[in-house]
């Protein structure tokens, strides 16, 4: 599956978006990518093995909260953007 | 509606433009217009809508202005310092575009307020700093059927989405419906970056109001000043939304 990443993320992964495989939920998916982009990607996004409040996952275009949150289903040919919640104005 | 010689000189380099003339630039001059923030986006925003010649403005901002905003809140200068913003920003404003008609409310956005202001406008401009008012913005204007311009900051960073009720995802289908806590503190912010924001923010209210080009209906644009780029995310209008979804629960 394609995972995007935005806006503050990016200084943590190096990179825009990658491609993940084999992550049948969205909780092995987090770990996969903690394994990749380390420690601080983790606590960034799923600090203590809970979703962020600070960060957006969504999953083809929905926010994952009604998809079942880190139990949400995965399939290989979804996309995947992570990004922090903006609030400045 | 008059076509003086000075209205036709002021917007003349707009007029110039097809997708504005005449009768463009008549929708700008009846169009109302609501800027919730005076702020880093409000700045640039209600700059722009004024200069291109929205008939009517509101401000909304209950704040004064104080020296960390000026970094980035370029309605403001040095010697406003202590005013309320919403006076500093209607003061600029009339000196650039005395033909419109200025509104300030110094007063915050509630759920109080918030019906009452929006439905005395066509449009909502998010111009605010925290992620509560947003929410309550977004729910005032899908009930009430007002188009609502999203935009957010944060650092080298941006956001983008336009909300037309009825057509695509809202705001909330793009947060979800999780605590919507803002960060404690100032959020940092390069004053340049809220001018990006708040000029694409302008940009769309301007090309709706004449019907012009594309709305990003279902997408969210993605700013980033760091590597220079702007990037669209598709977003899905989520039936379980608690503002504008079918399925409520």
């Amino acid at each position: 599956m394609k995972v995007l990443f935005f806006a503050t993320l990016r200084k943590l992964t190096g990179c825009k978006e990658t491609e993940v495989h084999g992550a049948p939920d969205l909780a092995t998916l987090l770990g996969q990518l903690g394994e990749r982009y380390g420690f601080r990607f983790a606590r960034e996004v799923f600090p203590g093995g809970e979703l962020s409040r600070d960060v957006i996952v969504m999953v083809n275009g929905r926010a994952v909260e009604h998809l079942g949150g880190l139990q949400a289903a995965l399939d290989e040919d979804d996309t995947v953007a992570i990004f922090p919640r903006i609030a400045g104005g | 509606m008059k076509t003086t010689a000075a209205w036709l000189h002021r917007y003349d380099r707009q007029l110039r433009l097809n997708e504005v003339g005449i009768e463009g630039q008549r929708r700008l001059t009846r169009a109302r217009v609501l800027v919730i923030g005076a702020g880093g986006l409000g700045s640039p925003i209600a700059y722009y809508l004024a200069a291109a010649g929205i008939g009517c403005l509101g401000l909304v901002d209950e704040d004064v202005v104080s020296l960390s905003n000026l970094n980035r809140q370029i309605l403001h200068s040095t010697g406003d310092l202590d005013m309320p913003k919403v006076d500093s920003a209607a003061a600029k404003l009339r000196r650039l575009n005395p033909e419109i008609e200025i509104h300030t409310y110094r007063e915050k956005f509630t759920s109080t307020n918030a019906q009452d202001l929006v439905k005395s406008y066509d449009l909502v401009v998010d111009a605010t700093d925290n992620l509560e008012t947003r929410r309550l913005m977004n729910e005032t204007c899908i009930r009430l059927g007002r188009p609502f311009f999203h935009g957010a900051v944060s650092g080298f960073f941006g956001q983008v989405m336009t909300v037309i009720p009825g057509r695509g995802p809202c705001w909330q289908c793009l947060v979800g419906d999780a605590v919507l806590e803002s960060p404690s503190g100032g959020t940092p912010v390069l004053g340049c970056v809220a001018g990006v924001i708040g000029s694409l923010q302008a940009i769309q209210v301007v090309k709706y109001l004449v019907g012009a080009g594309d709305f990003k209906i279902g997408k969210v644009l993605m700013f980033d000043g760091l590597s220079l780029g702007l990037d669209e995310l598709e977003v899905e209008r989520d039936p379980y939304c608690p503002v504008c979804g079918e399925k409520l629960a």
